[in-house]
């Protein structure tokens, strides 16, 4: 999947490069309407997850401590990286409000007039992603299964799940998928309180 | 913005509710694929129109990677503090 995001992702590019501006001017205006009918089909597939507050009542809200540690280290880490690259702190935070949700977080930064902003988030939240699939191995080895879950975000309940799920145990898979439809549904609260 | 939420409540909603029958919610999967290359290709085509944007490319390309490294570094940092913290007996047991 990584890879043939990967593949439209730079088809587009080219497209935008080389295709007349009246195409490239409507397909600019088009992502925002392709954004509002992927957020409806991905609030189906959130709402069909009915058993997550179930499995939070019965887990202990103590696992909600999961995705605020993925949400508050994604801000500290963003602020530093806006630090290190003289960026607004503010649009550092915007950047890596995603926690992995890539389709959501860029175009939201570029719809509010950032353009560049828009494509590091994009790009990074793409990266976050690619990162999440390489380390989480290493991080249940060395750390603790609940660190599998720490870079995916957003993502724990879709598609590095199974990953998640092949290195730790049925129970860390719950908490993962849980914790990816909490930074989920607040992935779009979040991103605009930094815009 | 209020728009993103309208949508997102109304698909929640409408999946909270199991308005939709098996065979809808397998298609809505599938949907759901395409609508993401679609709004990617989108997204590609405004990045590669931008003179600005693919003009730096490889530097938002760098910084891109730089965020994405320490918003995981800092995600491993914090849930790992905190389920030493809080977390321990229940592995305990």
């Amino acid at each position: 999947m990584s890879l043939a995001i990967l593949v439209v992702l730079v088809l587009g590019i080219l497209g935008g490069m080389y295709m007349p501006v009246g195409i490239t001017a409507f397909l600019d205006q088009a992502s925002t309407v392709m954004l509002l009918i992927l957020l409806f089909s991905v609030g189906i597939d959130l709402g069909l997850n009915r058993q997550v507050f179930e499995q939070v009542r019965k887990l202990g809200f103590r696992i909600l401590l999961i995705p605020l540690g993925v949400i508050l280290g994604s801000l500290c880490g963003g602020a530093l990286a806006a630090v290190i690259t003289q960026t607004k702190i503010k649009e550092g935070m915007a950047i890596v409000s995603g926690l992995g949700w890539y389709s959501l977080s860029g175009i939201l930064l570029t719809n509010a007039g950032n353009p560049i902003g828009g494509t590091i988030s994009f790009l990074s939240n793409v990266f976050r992603e690619m990162i999440t699939f390489i380390v989480i191995p290493f991080l249940v080895k060395y750390l603790n299964p609940y660190c599998a879950i720490a870079p995916a975000g957003a993502t724990a309940m879709d598609t590095t799940l199974a990953m998640i799920s092949k290195h730790t145990d049925g129970k860390t898979a719950v908490i993962a998928f849980v914790s990816g439809v909490i930074c989920t549904l607040i992935v779009p609260v979040l991103i605009p309180l930094f815009l | 913005m209020w728009k993103i939420f309208m949508v997102l409540t109304l698909g929640f909603l409408i999946g909270f509710f199991d308005l939709l029958k098996e065979k809808q919610i397998k298609i809505n999967c599938r949907l759901q694929t395409l609508w993401l290359l679609l709004l990617i290709f989108c997204m590609g085509v405004s990045i590669g129109r931008d003179g600005e944007v693919i003009g730096n490319l490889p530097v938002l390309g760098g910084k891109a990677l730089l965020f994405a490294i320490l918003a995981v570094v800092g995600s491993v940092v914090f849930v790992f503090m905190l389920s030493r913290l809080f977390l321990k007996k229940e592995e305990e047991e």
